[in-house]
């Protein structure tokens, strides 16, 4: 075991070149060994020194004859399609690097905005400074679990639930920390649902087109071939991960009448709010849910606290990529 | 010895009956085993060249300086390398600088995927942390009720129109008749905290405080892209370079004079911002049209 990582680059100090490479060597040879012996394959593998004339074969020199001989004898199209040099290989690992490491920052950003959807929910926006990125990535997120509750609300209609059911969850879901009230007044009107549907028809979109680019990009394309192919997929996903943020966004700012319409919604819900608050008998109880919603808050604050500094730290990231 | 996982177990080194276990096996070996080559070549200076023929015989093959100049001076037994000319010795240079610099950027992506899980294992700490404290809309879809399920839809459509409306104040410039809908933002503000009390003009004196603040937030992010060199010449490392050297920005001091000045800024750089991105993507693609055999500078 190597007690650190080695700087990949020419080794200057003669001695210890020499011995690095003996060793790697002989491990190089073991491993081409154990390849062809694992797979049943005919494989060989020929190595010059800078400082002996003689190279160092495996499996032996009419060994490597011989598959050379076979190497030889296939067209030339055959020979150099999986073909490549240092160059070459190193450009497809990078290539396949920085896709594994796009995939990885993607993965990371939509925990942390389910992380911070779940902290607006329960009041906690301020403590996030949303910038413009932040938000439209946060939509995003909110619509994506939107179209997931909706498709489940639809399987549960349809099963359908008994009346005795519905009541009993009706109450335990008051005794949740969101009160009747707010569930009340929290009752999309039909033309808001429409919306939603809409915009869920736009992400099931995007969501079938993306498989099948992740699905064309893990497959075992030819080595020689998969290095042109790659960068266009790559480019693909960028631009379509690009498109689907931006275009939540963009969608909202097409339609400022939706958006004003939107806002004397929530005005007039507020409204509504009042006149139920006028009707309701029990004031104190009232005041006893409101406490424990402030409990609740204070403690998933206090536990969250970590958040900011996490959340500034990815969208310096995410800003650049 | 039974153990769940394949992970740090010695195998027999026998062929292996299973067909697709055995094509997995080959593909990752043969990429080790290449990488494994490639190392050799760049620390010691070797060269090296290595056929191997698949299970469906297809063939593979790796070489330094080239699969066919190796096996060339193998077959001839010559035991002089070709590099007498002074044509050789300057393409030889050459090539060792392109594929240092793409040793170089292989090991920065992959320091920086290294980065990228621990802070997603973070992430996951923090997941667990706040599913700990039991509310109930933090289940999976699946395990919530009727009547659970609508009430969530609800909070969540309202806080999409939260969002909507936050995110409509950074294009105040696009929409200026939408300002006057900031007093409804309030209510939707009042709605969303679950509390039924009209918000003060303190309340609305915070926010938009906070509003500049995020301002000042962004103007930080945009003047280190000008200000720091360029990260070597290539064009990934501009790219992944700004990013360390990014956290050590600070933020100006709050200036209620400078408020409005702020606005205007905040708009260019969202202009710049965007076309910043555009240019990101223009150089990714650029880089990756180069064909993978070119001798061509990689810059």
């Amino acid at each position: 075991m190597t007690r650190k990582k080695v700087k990949l680059a020419y080794i200057s100090n003669d001695s210890s070149r020499k011995a690095t490479f003996k060793k790697r060597k002989k491990g190089l040879m073991k491993k081409v060994h154990e390849l062809s012996t694992l797979c049943g394959i005919t494989a060989c593998a020929i190595i010059y020194s800078p400082y002996d004339t003689n190279p160092e074969v495996w499996p032996s020199n009419s060994g490597v004859q011989r598959v050379v001989s076979e190497f030889r004898t296939l067209p030339e199209m055959d020979q150099h399609k999986k073909m490549v040099d240092q160059e070459g290989f190193l450009k497809q690992r990078i290539a396949k690097a920085t896709e594994t490491l796009r995939r990885q920052r993607k993965d990371s950003r939509e925990l942390e905005m389910t992380e911070v959807m779940f902290q607006c929910l329960i009041g906690n926006m301020e403590m996030f400074h949303l910038n413009i990125v932040d938000l439209n990535d946060l939509g995003y997120m909110i619509e994506q679990y939107l179209k997931d509750v909706n498709r489940r609300i639809e399987i549960l209609r349809n099963s359908g639930t008994e009346i005795g059911e519905s009541s009993s969850v009706a109450v335990a879901a008051s005794e949740g920390n969101i009160p009747m009230p707010n569930l009340v007044a929290t009752t999309a009107p039909t033309t808001t649902i429409y919306e939603v549907g809409s915009s869920s028809s736009f992400a099931a979109v995007a969501n079938f087109v993306n498989p099948i680019d992740l699905q064309q990009f893990r497959h075992p394309a030819a080595q020689h071939v998969g290095l042109n192919e790659q960068p266009q997929n790559l480019n693909l996903n960028l631009n379509q991960n690009y498109n689907q943020n931006q275009e939540w966004f963009m969608e909202m700012m097409n339609h400022p009448e939706q958006m004003r319409y939107q806002t004397e919604q929530m005005g007039y819900q507020f409204m509504d709010d009042n006149h139920h608050n006028h009707i309701h008998h029990q004031p104190q109880e009232h005041q006893h849910q409101i406490h424990d919603e402030s409990s609740n808050a204070l403690d998933a604050a206090n536990s969250s606290s970590i958040i900011p500094v996490t959340s500034s730290s990815i969208t310096n990231k995410t800003w650049f990529h | 010895m039974v153990k769940k996982s394949k992970g740090r177990q010695k195998i027999e080194m026998v062929k292996m009956k299973n067909e697709s276990n055995l094509q997995v096996t080959f593909s990752k070996r043969r990429s080790g085993l290449f990488k494994k080559a490639s190392e050799l070549c760049t620390l010691c200076g070797a060269e090296v060249a290595i056929v191997v023929f698949s299970p469906g015989r297809k063939v593979f093959s790796f070489g330094h300086p080239n699969v066919d100049s190796v096996i060339d001076r193998f077959i001839n037994n010559n035991p002089l390398p070709p590099h007498q000319h002074n044509n050789m010795q300057l393409r030889e240079t050459r090539r060792n600088s392109i594929v240092q610099d793409l040793n170089n950027h292989l090991t920065q992506v992959l320091s920086q995927l290294e980065t990228e899980k621990k802070k997603y294992d973070e992430l996951k700490k923090i997941r667990e942390k706040t599913k700990a404290l039991g509310n109930w809309w933090e289940d999976p879809v699946e395990e919530l009720a009727l009547s659970q399920l609508e009430g969530f839809k609800g909070n969540l459509e309202n806080l999409k129109k939260v969002v909507t409306v936050e995110a409509s104040r950074f294009f105040q410039a696009n929409v200026p008749n939408f300002y006057v809908g900031s007093s409804s933002n309030n209510a939707a503000f009042g709605i969303d905290d679950g509390s039924h009390i009209n918000p003060d003009m303190d309340l609305f004196s915070q926010r938009r405080m906070m509003d500049i603040n995020a301002f000042n937030y962004n103007q930080n992010q945009i003047h280190p892209n000008h200000a720091l060199p360029p990260f070597g010449n290539n064009a990934y490392g501009i790219n992944e370079g700004f990013v360390p050297e990014y956290n050590v920005n600070f933020r100006p001091e709050y200036n209620p004079n400078q408020n409005q000045i702020q606005n205007q800024n905040q708009v260019q750089i969202q202009i710049q911002n965007q076309s910043f991105k555009r240019e990101n993507i223009s150089e990714y693609e650029h880089h990756h049209g180069y064909p993978p055999q070119s001798r061509s500078d990689y810059y």
